[in-house]
């Protein structure tokens, strides 16, 4: 849920499909005019549907590559300065190998909705070929903010060597050295095929992001290890 | 002349690369602090002005402010030792003022207490400090939500209310909202039922406006359906501002 700076409420949610059908692949935004969603003191407690005082989209981010339990997140919602808000979304999804399932940590997704609640793109924008869950410890998070009218990721990856059984076959070698990276992502230009740079910042085994800040053209990183704190800064322009 | 077109195409490439490396460059600096900062434990808050660049962190001993000179050449650290009886909510920048948010149980009076303490941003010394909020509940550690408007000038706080405790579980059939205004003064406060229909509900998330209203989105069903069907929400939103006390719209919409 996020409040919009023009008053009105955007929500975003799964949307399940039937137990026949039973995971999730849809997400609906729903958009509500702070003005309009008012009762008067005798209406306390009236049932007003909601959906005559908001517009539904439906966000379909297309078929999954496997339905064994795949599952999709909403991880954030972030306003541009324009009014567009972008709803980054992630989804994990699982395979059987040699009988064993093992977990992705799957995709990010991001749609950009306009103001009015329509869909103007939405995409894919990153693919995780990598492992998390079970005797497995890798994981990688992203974190939106803002840039003017354009999308920061920073996306935190964290991986580590890979132990237990079964799973190592499948991932590149690169990915299988120990290590940490933090990589600042600037998306140049938001749409159906957006522009990513990164730079690859903080190299440190442990390291995790803690929070961002946006001043002005830098973007501020905190990041921490097990003994220390920094204060990373990346200039913008 | 082809030699020197291809020669001057290189370069240019070359500068052009070396250029856009430039525009991502970062610079880093480490935070000071006794055995180690990495023992902080609550989730940092940073704020900047013309000159420097504040953290906030805290843990159970203590809170601390680091502040940074925007060239990162120099760090520093000031410690803010806990005080007995009281936990931290929330820590707020202001252009002159660092403001900790804290709470604190009144057991004689079955009262939790929110309480505001200000201090200088240069020398930090303490300014003011009083009680801003408070309400009735048996519980001693509070359930609470919080939210800041898209324009940083206001604040949204839900607590959960507690009346009656069933073993080790807490039901809780009230919630106090309460919204402040940049400096943390109060605006608004209320106290609403959550008895609505006959339904359960959960709470799911709030989210305040530039013009202080308070959203709260809960999720909502029978009381004897444990889990809503289809895994599908049913959703209810309360929307509550100044102007008039707080007003539960039941949409019980399926999306």
């Amino acid at each position: 849920m996020k409040a919009l700076r023009n008053g009105n409420l955007m929500i975003s949610q799964l949307k399940y499909r039937s137990k026949k059908d039973d995971y999730p692949t849809d997400i609906s935004t729903i958009l509500i005019d702070g003005a309009k969603f008012e009762a008067n003191d005798e209406d306390v407690k009236e049932i007003i549907p909601m959906d005559k005082k908001s517009k539904v989209t439906m966000i379909y981010f297309g078929a999954m590559p496997t339905r064994l339990s795949y599952a999709l997140y909403i991880k954030s919602m972030v306003e541009l300065d324009n009014g567009d808000v972008a709803i980054i979304a992630e989804q994990t999804y699982a395979v059987n190998v040699e009988g064993q399932r093992i977990y992705y940590k799957g995709d990010v997704l991001m749609a950009f909705v306009d103001k009015e609640g329509a869909i103007q793109s939405m995409s894919i924008l990153k693919k995780f070929q990598k492992v998390s869950g079970n005797a497995l410890d890798a994981f990688i998070s992203v974190h939106p903010f803002v840039y003017g009218n354009q999308l920061g990721l920073l996306y935190n990856e964290s991986l580590k060597n890979v132990q237990g059984k079964g799973g190592d076959n499948l991932f590149e070698a690169s990915l299988l050295k120990k290590g940490n990276r933090t990589m600042v992502c600037y998306m140049q230009a938001p749409g159906e095929n957006p522009t990513i740079t990164c730079l690859t910042g903080n190299k440190e085994a442990d390291a995790l992001l803690k929070q961002i800040y946006v001043d002005k053209n830098r973007v501020v990183l905190l990041t921490r290890n097990t003994k220390k704190v920094y204060i990373e800064v990346v200039e913008m322009q | 002349m082809t030699k020197k077109i291809i020669i001057s195409l290189v370069f240019t490439i070359l500068f052009a690369n070396l250029s856009f490396a430039q525009t991502l460059q970062s610079k880093k600096i480490e935070l000071p602090g006794e055995g180690g900062p990495g023992s902080v434990q609550f989730s940092y808050t940073m704020s900047a002005d013309d000159d420097n660049y504040y953290v906030f962190g805290s843990e159970r001993k203590g809170h601390y402010v680091y502040v940074v000179n925007k060239g990162l050449t120099k760090a520093t650290r000031k410690v803010f030792p806990a005080e007995k009886g009281t936990d931290l909510l929330n820590a707020y920048f202001t252009p002159d003022h660092i403001i900790l948010l804290l709470y604190r149980y009144n057991k004689k009076a079955s009262k939790m207490e929110i309480l505001k303490k200000t201090y200088s941003k240069s020398g930090f010394a303490l300014r003011d400090q009083k009680v801003i909020a408070s309400f009735t509940t048996i519980a001693e550690d509070p359930l609470f939500y919080s939210s800041i408007s898209p324009d940083k000038t206001k604040t949204g706080m839900l607590f959960m209310v507690a009346a009656q405790k069933q073993k080790k579980t807490y039901e809780y059939k009230q919630f106090y909202a309460v919204a402040f205004d940049e400096n943390l003064e109060q605006i608004w406060e209320t106290t609403e039922d959550l008895t609505l229909s006959n339904k359960v509900f959960y709470l799911k998330e709030i989210a305040v406006t530039n013009n202080a209203e308070l959203y709260v989105n809960f999720l909502s069903m029978p009381p004897d359906e444990r889990k809503p069907a289809n895994k599908n929400s049913y959703f209810d939103l309360f929307k509550n501002n100044q102007r008039r006390s707080g007003t539960i719209i039941s949409s019980n919409s399926r999306w």
